[in-house]
């Protein structure tokens, strides 16, 4: 027997605290259930923020996870349980069971992929506004050439250590990524969660800022452009001013480098030997003493002066000056970019 | 003259560059946010904006987990 659709009594009274607010009120709630989403990367930022929106409301959100649930996820992805981890399910697949017990009103549409240039225009194609769950640059560049290609409004959110960042990019209203950070960094010159960590309340506050404007913007508020920082262990919150870049090639000239391969990292499976080949965008020095450094904490680890070896959780990464890593043993190409997000970055 | 950099005060010579003040403290020079006197400063013109007496200069490491 199908289940019957919910009354309105029944809705209205789900969400009575918010149509109480002055700044949402009925005509607000509508707006939001109206609402159509892309939430990009379900870890720590995009399961609170899938969380937030799917009990505010929202009509309709695709989330695209690439990766699947372990142990060391459960500090602070606030949508996954012990026997998510020990089943090994994705990340997309085991939120989307789990909102639809929170929200069954709310059109949940889980993606098990990675999100690349040539998939991420149709993946926001019915959508009209995408949040960024991340944990890298490279899709984070891909996600603003789309936006601004198409005028589709995103929301930035990053976390690192004690600090996250955020902020709205507006296409043709705002800056945009690539004026704040004109060119990726080289693989393995920035920190990730994995190599810093990530203290879990972090996340929980960027994700609600994000999720909040998210509501805004739906409502037809008229978005924060500013860049918001917030460091949560000296609990300083600081919001700055950033310009558009006259010459930025994204958001001025419309060139959308990162929606073309020749500009993006590109995974090539090795076959018949049970490992995939991570080549980095554009030529790069990677400092691989100081990388084998920051890993050797983290796993086995080896340099010989050319190639870094290193071995976690029988998991064997080669990694080269050029920021070309070998992942042996899998020849799941998902899988071994969300590896070498994790330990090399970029 | 004096400038405040990460809170803290800082004698540096008149005219010196946000790129000079990155370089003297051994920080990267791309993939930082800097911000002087609330204002974000665009990487491309760190070697020209010169700082004045009192400028307040934060450097932030940005933030790319998720």
């Amino acid at each position: 027997m199908k289940p019957s659709a919910p009354n309105t009594d029944f809705v209205s009274d789900r969400y009575a605290r918010q149509i109480r607010l002055p700044e949402i009120g009925t005509a607000g709630q509508q707006l939001i259930s109206e609402g159509s989403l892309l939430l990009i990367g379900c870890g720590a930022l995009g399961s609170t923020i899938a969380n937030n929106l799917v009990r505010a409301g929202v009509g309709f959100i695709r989330i695209v996870d690439r990766d699947v649930i372990e142990l060391n996820n459960l500090q602070r992805q606030v949508l996954f349980d012990e026997d998510d981890v020990a089943r090994g399910l994705p990340k997309a697949e085991a939120a989307a069971k789990q909102l639809g017990r929170i929200n069954t009103s709310v059109k949940i549409d889980a993606r098990v992929e990675d999100v690349t240039p040539r998939k991420i225009e149709s993946m926001m194609a019915d959508v009209s506004l995408v949040l960024d769950g991340t944990d890298n640059f490279e899709t984070r560049y891909v996600i603003n050439d789309a936006c601004i290609k198409h005028d589709v409004p995103w929301i930035y959110g990053g976390v690192i250590g004690m600090t996250g960042m955020t902020m709205n990019i507006f296409p043709g209203s705002g800056p945009c990524l690539r004026c704040v950070f004109p060119t990726s960094p080289p693989a393995g010159s920035v920190p990730t969660c994995e190599t810093a960590g990530v203290l879990n309340t972090v996340p929980a506050v960027i994700a609600s800022i994000q999720s909040t404007e998210a509501l805004k913007i739906l409502c037809g508020e008229d978005p924060s452009l500013q860049m918001t920082y917030v460091d949560m262990w000296k609990q300083s919150f600081r919001q700055m001013s950033v310009a558009r870049d006259q010459e930025c090639p994204a958001c001025q000239h419309r060139r959308f480098d990162y929606l073309s391969t020749e500009e993006t990292a590109w995974t090539t499976t090795l076959c018949g030997r049970n490992a995939v080949q991570i080549t980095p965008a554009g030529d790069q020095t990677i400092e691989l003493e100081r990388l084998s450094q920051d890993l050797s904490t983290m796993g086995e680890v080896s340099f010989n002066g050319s190639v870094l070896r290193f071995v976690v959780n029988d998991q064997e990464i080669l990694v080269f000056p050029d920021g070309r890593a070998m992942i042996n043993g899998t020849d799941d190409e998902k899988f071994a970019r969300s590896l070498y997000a994790r330990y090399i970055g970029g | 003259m004096r400038i405040v950099v990460d809170g803290l005060p800082e004698e540096v010579k008149d005219g010196t560059t946000v790129l000079e003040v990155l370089q003297k403290r051994s920080e990267p020079t791309t993939h930082i946010i800097v911000e002087v006197n609330g204002s974000f400063v665009h990487p491309k013109i760190y070697g020209k904006t010169r700082l004045k007496q009192d400028d307040r200069v934060e450097v932030v490491y940005p933030a790319f987990g998720g």
